[in-house]
């Protein structure tokens, strides 16, 4: 291959990294909108973010400003009743809560459903409410439930618009966090 | 089904076999003329499915692989997308082909294709600002807009977030199930077995990110270099044991 040096038409993206387990922010500031695109924002140069801390003990307690005391929730939260699926077209006020349900996802273990709660338009926490009981799969569960609420909402914590992974189909789709972002709906 | 605001227009729409999640935002994103940007963007995607499925007996490319059809009688979307598929063979180096398994099969092209012409469908109509996910497929125009990408070894996670305040950003993410990969280690009868979990290219066009991002993963240990050198291309990608690594580009 030729050894001319790579040319950066993208020279104008300014990226930044913090890295931890879960999450690693970049930033890229396009300063030039193409034409005929739609009308260019000013640039919004976001702070940069450490990565939203995992259930570990040894993550740090100052990431993820934005999304507030989010961890100190997840596992706190134990809704045993039926989910009220609020799902208003307006967008959310502040400081009201409500409750998403998640399709039921088909995992290993068996069926998962978690139900997300919300406070304006955060995830405040993510609840199991279909878990495989019996058995094995109890203890396997017994430290899946609590990962999935963390991870649920740490992605969410995270405030992102939308994901994107390994191409997935209709039926995939339904276990995707994409499909969770699209049923939050704001 | 549509969810709207005065200012915001989503939707959610099942084609080509897969799922895709329309986010419109700017002062204009709830009018009818907006509205009438989604269901040309809807159709674009049905029409490109009725076209290009290689599923679909009487899709105007299979007509054309089995004969009963001539280039010429095809819709124009047709030379220009099996054009495309020439110029990103070449760009590739073979990696990515429409050709990797024999018979004429464009389709790992035609969804990036597909999305970032439905995405420009609704920019034109006056959005601020467009994210349309094809499949896990990304085109965004305009800003500003935070997407994760997913964590291919644990799910649930994001392995990173990406932020594009403004202009064209494009995001597709490779794993083992991508179609247009034609190298096959003459071992298995497979496409080589990858030391990357995933790997995700940015550019600014989806019709380029999708096929670089699917012949970057065949690749495999040879991704990285071919993609530092890429113009208009970073990467950043997750390797089987979990490791990441990513263009120079790509962070600071």
């Amino acid at each position: 291959m030729s050894t001319v040096k790579k040319k950066h038409p993208l020279r104008r993206m300014v990226l930044c990294t913090a890295a931890t387990v879960s999450g690693i922010v970049l930033m890229l500031a396009l300063k030039q909108p193409a034409p005929g695109t739609a009308a260019a924002t000013a640039p919004v140069q976001v702070g940069a973010v450490a990565g939203s801390p995992t259930a570990s003990a040894a993550a740090t307690g100052s990431a993820a400003a934005s999304a507030g005391s989010v961890q100190g929730s997840a596992s706190a939260s134990a809704p045993a009743s039926a989910p009220s699926a609020a799902k208003s077209s307006a967008p959310a006020a502040a400081n009201v809560t409500r409750s998403v349900t998640g399709d039921t996802a088909q995992t290993q273990y068996g069926p998962v459903q978690v139900e997300i709660t919300m406070t304006g338009t955060k995830i405040t926490a993510a609840t199991a409410l279909q878990h495989p009981t019996g058995g094995q799969s109890d203890q396997i569960n017994a430290n899946a439930v609590p990962k999935l609420n963390q991870e649920a909402v740490t992605a969410q914590s995270a405030s992102i618009d939308a994901v994107s992974g390994a191409s997935y189909t209709s039926a995939g789709y339904k276990q995707s966090l994409q499909s969770a972002l699209d049923k939050a709906g704001v | 089904m549509s969810e709207e605001s005065t200012t915001r227009l989503r939707h959610v729409e099942d084609a080509m076999g897969t799922v895709f999640s329309f986010d419109v935002r700017g002062p204009e994103a709830g009018t009818p003329r907006s509205r009438a940007a989604l269901e040309a963007a809807v159709a674009s995607l049905h029409r490109a499915d009725e076209v290009f499925s290689a599923y679909r007996g009487d899709s105007q490319l299979s007509r054309l692989v089995r004969g009963d059809l001539g280039l010429a009688d095809c819709d124009p979307e047709v030379r220009e997308v099996l054009a495309l598929c020439d110029d990103a063979e070449r760009l590739t180096d073979g990696w990515f082909s429409a050709r990797y398994a024999g018979p004429l099969d464009p389709t790992g092209l035609v969804k990036g294709w597909a999305v970032e012409r439905a995405a420009r469908m609704m920019a034109s109509a006056g959005a601020d600002a467009v994210c349309l996910n094809g499949g896990g497929d990304i085109q965004l125009l305009g800003g500003p807009w935070r997407v994760g990408i997913a964590h291919p070894l644990r799910p649930g996670e994001l392995a990173t977030v990406v932020e594009a305040a403004s202009g064209e950003l494009a995001i597709a993410t490779s794993g083992p199930a991508e179609r247009g990969c034609h190298i096959l280690d003459p071992r298995t009868g497979m496409p080589p077995e990858s030391a990357l979990a995933s790997i995700t290219v940015v550019s600014r066009s989806l019709t380029d990110a999708d096929t670089w991002a699917t012949a970057a993963f065949a690749m495999g240990d040879r991704a990285r270099d071919w993609l530092e050198r890429l113009p208009g291309a970073e990467a950043f990608a997750v390797t089987a044991d979990g490791a990441t690594w990513q263009t120079t580009g790509f962070g600071s």
